[in-house]
C-alpha cells in the first residue's frame, strides 16, 4: 500500500476566514466535518491550509511558510468549489515527486521564519521590526503585580482559526497576561454582514436569525475547548442554512433546545465564563444564552429575532475590556463579540 | 502473591502500555465521528495508526532558537515516566517490578510530568507554547496536593505503599465504596495530568495548541502517545488503588484487571466529549478549595476507620 495514501487519509486542516469569506468558510466546515477530517489549531499540525475567502494573501503566506510539509493550500473563493478544492488537495499530499521538489525550494527546514522571538505559531503577521531577521529581542517591564517579566510584542490575528474575519490585535504580552491591546483591522470590518443578508433571503429571516446565532455559538464553543458540542452547533446550522420543508425548521428546533439543554444549562461552561467581557449588563455568559433563546425564539415564532445593540465604538470596547486580561480570557471576550464585530448580528437588526 | 514479573515483564511492558494507549486513542476517535454525525464505521479504530503514519510521514519543525535538547527531553519524558509508572501496576497479581514503596514510586514519575510539560513548552521557544507550560505549571500546583493525598489514602486504608498489598487489602470491600472521594479526586488528577478533556487548557485551542504548538511529525506523535499512555497508566493503577485489583469471579486476574481499567479509560476518555475545557485559574479555585479540603476530610475519615 502506498504510505501516502494511507497516512493523508484524513488530512489535518488548519481553516482561516478572510473578510467576506463567510460562504466559503460554512462551506469548508461543512465538507470537512462530513469527511471526518479534523480542524487544527496550530500549523505544526496541519497538512492542508484552507484559506476562506481570498483578502488575506499576504498573512496567508506567512502561516503557509509555516507548514512543516508535506503541505497543500486552497484559496477558496467559491464556497460551490468546497469538496473539489480539498480533493485536489489531498491529490497533492499524495503526490510524493511534487511534494519532494516543494521541500527543496523552502530554504533549511520548515520554521516559523515569520516571527521574532518565537511568536505563537499561525498568526500570520509580517514580521515589521527591522531587526535582523525579523529577530526581536524581548524587553521587561514590571508586570500587573509589580514583577520585572519579559513582554513580548504578539500580534493576534487575522490568520487565525476562529477569529472574526479581518482583525488584528496587536498586544504587549507579559507571560499570558495581554498588558496592552491595539485593535485594527484588516479589510471591510462587518465583512459577514452580507452573507447573513443574503442567507435571510433565500432560506428566510428566522432560519438566518438561528443560524447566525448558531455560528457564533460554534465558534465560541471552539474557543472553549467544547470539540463535541461545538460540531452539534454547526450540523445544526448548516441543517437551518440548507433551505428545504418546514420539517427541517422542526428537527433545527429539536437540535437547538438539545443544545440549550447541554450548553445553555452547562454550569461547567458558565463557571468558565462568567464575569468576563462585562458589557451593557451583560457577560460572555449571557450573551451566549442570549443566542440560545435568541434562535429558539426566532425558529418558534418564525420570525427574525430583535438584537441587543453594542455600543458603535466596538474597537475602543474591545480594547478597554481586553487589557489586562490573559489569552484564554481574551479569546472568549473576542468570540462572544464575533457576531457583532464581523456584522453577523448588525445584519439581523437591519433586515428589521 | 508472586514477587515482580520476571525480566520479560519489562521488555513486554512498554508495548502493553503503548496498545492499551492505543485502545483509548481508538475509542476517543469513534466518539469524535459520532459527536461529528457521522458513522461509526469498524475501521475506526485503526485511525490512532493511520495518526501515527501521518506524522511518520509529516516533516520535523524547526522553531528560531529553540532549546532543542531540552524540548526533545521533554516530550520523550512523558512515555518514559508512563512506562516507570506502569511498571508498579500489578497485571492481576504482580506488577513487573514489586515495590515495598509502589505507591511513592507511582506519585514520583507522576512528578516529573512538571518538568516534561513545561520543557515541552518552553524549549520551542514559541509564545504559545511558553503559554501552553504556563498554564500546565499552574494546573499541576492545582492537582498534585490533592492526588497525593488521594495515593496516601489508599495507602493508608491498607496500611501499606506497596500497590500488591493495597489490592490485597480490598479483599472484603473495594476502596471506591469506603473512599469514593479519594477515588474521584484520583481521576481528576489523572485527566489533569495527562491535560485531557475538561483539563486540556495546556493543550488549548485558545493559544493556538498550547504545549502541542509547535510540535509537527515525530516530535508530536512521541507527545501524543506519552499522554495517551499517561490516561492508560493512571486507569491501570485506578485499579488497585480503589476497585480491587484483579479480584473477580470465573475468569482470571490479569483479564479482570484489564477489563476494569479498561472501563475506568473508556470513562476517562468519554470525559473529553462531554464537559468544556475548565480555565486554569478557575480550576486553581476548585482544587484549593473543594477538592483539597474534601480528600483531607477523606483521608481524616479512613485514618480514623483503621485506628
Amino acid at each position: 500500500m502506498d504510505l501516502s495514501r494511507f497516512a493523508f487519509a484524513r488530512p489535518h486542516v488548519l481553516l482561516v476566514e478572510s473578510p467576506g469569506g463567510t460562504a466559503s468558510r460554512l462551506a469548508l466546515e461543512r465538507v470537512l466535518r462530513e469527511r471526518g477530517w479534523p480542524l487544527t489549531d496550530s500549523p505544526a499540525d496541519a497538512d492542508i491550509l484552507a484559506v476562506a475567502g481570498t483578502g488575506l494573501r499576504p498573512y496567508a503566506d506567512r502561516v503557509w511558510a509555516q507548514l512543516p510539509g508535506p503541505r497543500a493550500r486552497v484559496d477558496l473563493a467559491h464556497p460551490e468549489h468546497a469538496g473539489g478544492a480539498l480533493d485536489g488537495a489531498q491529490r497533492a499530499l499524495f503526490d510524493g515527486a511534487a511534494q519532494g521538489e516543494d521541500a527543496a525550494t523552502r530554504s533549511g527546514p520548515p520554521s516559523d521564519q515569520s516571527e521574532g522571538d518565537g511568536m505563537p505559531a499561525g498568526h500570520g503577521m509580517p514580521a515589521a521590526h527591522g531587526m535582523p531577521a525579523g529577530l526581536d529581542m524581548a524587553d521587561r517591564a514590571p508586570d500587573r503585580d509589580g514583577l520585572l517579566l519579559d513582554v513580548l510584542h504578539v500580534p493576534w490575528g487575522p490568520a487565525l482559526p476562529w477569529w472574526p474575519a479581518g482583525l488584528v490585535l496587536h498586544s504587549r504580552l507579559q507571560g499570558d497576561v495581554l498588558a496592552e491591546v491595539e485593535v485594527s483591522w484588516v479589510g471591510d470590518a462587518r465583512s459577514a454582514s452580507s452573507f447573513w443578508t443574503s442567507a435571510a433571503e433565500a432560506v428566510g429571516p428566522a432560519r438566518t436569525a438561528a443560524a447566525a446565532r448558531l455560528d457564533a455559538l460554534g465558534r465560541l464553543l471552539a474557543v472553549a475547548g467544547w470539540e463535541g458540542e461545538r460540531l452539534r452547533a454547526q450540523r445544526v446550522r448548516d441543517a437551518l442554512l440548507d433551505g428545504g420543508e418546514d420539517a427541517v425548521r422542526l428537527a433545527g428546533l429539536a437540535g437547538l433546545q438539545r443544545l440549550h439543554q447541554r450548553v445553555g444549562r452547562s454550569r461547567t461552561l458558565a463557571r468558565m465564563t462568567s464575569g468576563l467581557g462585562r458589557l451593557g449588563g451583560g457577560d460572555v455568559t449571557a450573551r451566549y444564552r442570549q443566542w440560545l433563546t435568541d434562535a429558539i425564539a426566532a425558529l418558534e415564532s418564525g420570525a427574525d429575532s430583535p438584537v441587543t445593540p453594542l455600543p458603535d465604538d466596538l474597537d475602543d470596547v474591545l480594547t478597554r475590556l481586553l487589557t489586562g486580561t490573559e489569552v484564554s480570557s481574551a479569546r472568549l471576550v473576542v468570540a462572544s463579540l464575533d457576531p457583532w464585530l464581523t456584522g453577523a448580528l448588525v445584519a439581523g437588526a437591519a433586515r428589521d | 502473591m508472586t514477587d515482580g514479573l520476571a525480566l520479560w515483564g519489562a521488555v513486554v511492558l512498554p508495548f502493553g502500555l503503548l496498545l492499551v494507549a492505543t485502545t483509548a486513542a481508538s475509542l476517543s476517535a469513534a466518539l469524535g465521528s459520532a459527536a461529528a454525525g457521522r458513522a461509526v464505521p469498524v475501521r475506526t479504530v485503526l485511525q490512532p495508526v493511520q495518526e501515527a503514519a501521518r506524522l511518520l510521514v509529516v516533516r520535523r519543525r524547526r522553531t528560531q532558537h529553540p532549546d532543542a535538547l531540552l524540548w526533545r527531553l521533554g516530550g520523550g519524558t512523558l512515555f518514559v515516566t508512563a512506562v516507570l509508572a506502569a511498571a508498579v501496576v500489578p497485571i492481576g497479581d504482580a506488577p513487573v517490578l514489586r515495590s515495598e514503596v509502589g505507591v511513592v514510586w507511582f506519585n514520583a514519575a507522576e512528578t516529573l510530568l512538571w518538568a516534561a510539560l513545561w520543557l515541552t513548552g518552553w524549549g520551542g521557544n514559541s509564545v504559545a507554547g511558553l503559554i501552553g507550560g504556563y498554564r500546565f505549571l499552574a494546573q499541576a500546583l492545582a492537582y498534585e496536593l490533592p492526588m497525593m493525598l488521594a495515593l496516601i489514602t489508599a495507602a493508608l486504608g491498607a496500611g501499606s505503599l506497596d500497590v500488591v498489598q493495597v489490592a490485597a487489602a480490598q479483599e472484603d470491600l473495594w476502596f471506591v465504596v469506603w473512599m469514593p472521594v479519594a477515588f474521584v479526586v484520583f481521576l481528576v488528577a489523572a485527566l489533569a495530568l495527562s491535560f485531557w478533556g475538561p483539563f486540556s487548557q495546556p493543550a488549548g485551542s485558545d493559544a493556538a495548541g498550547g504545549v502541542l504548538a509547535e510540535l509537527s511529525g515525530v516530535d508530536r506523535l512521541v507527545v501524543l502517545v506519552g499522554r495517551y499512555a499517561w490516561l492508560a497508566a493512571a486507569a491501570g493503577m485506578s485499579v488497585p488503588l480503589f476497585l480491587g485489583g484483579g479480584a473477580g469471579p470465573l475468569l482470571p486476574s490479569w483479564l479482570w484487571w484489564l477489563a476494569k481499567t479498561l472501563a475506568v479509560l473508556a470513562a476517562l476518555v468519554w470525559v473529553r466529549w462531554r464537559w468544556p475545557v475548565v480555565r486554569v485559574d478557575r480550576f486553581e479555585e476548585i482544587a484549593w478549595v473543594v477538592l483539597l479540603p474534601a480528600i483531607v476530610v477523606q483521608a481524616l475519615v479512613v485514618s480514623l476507620v483503621v485506628i
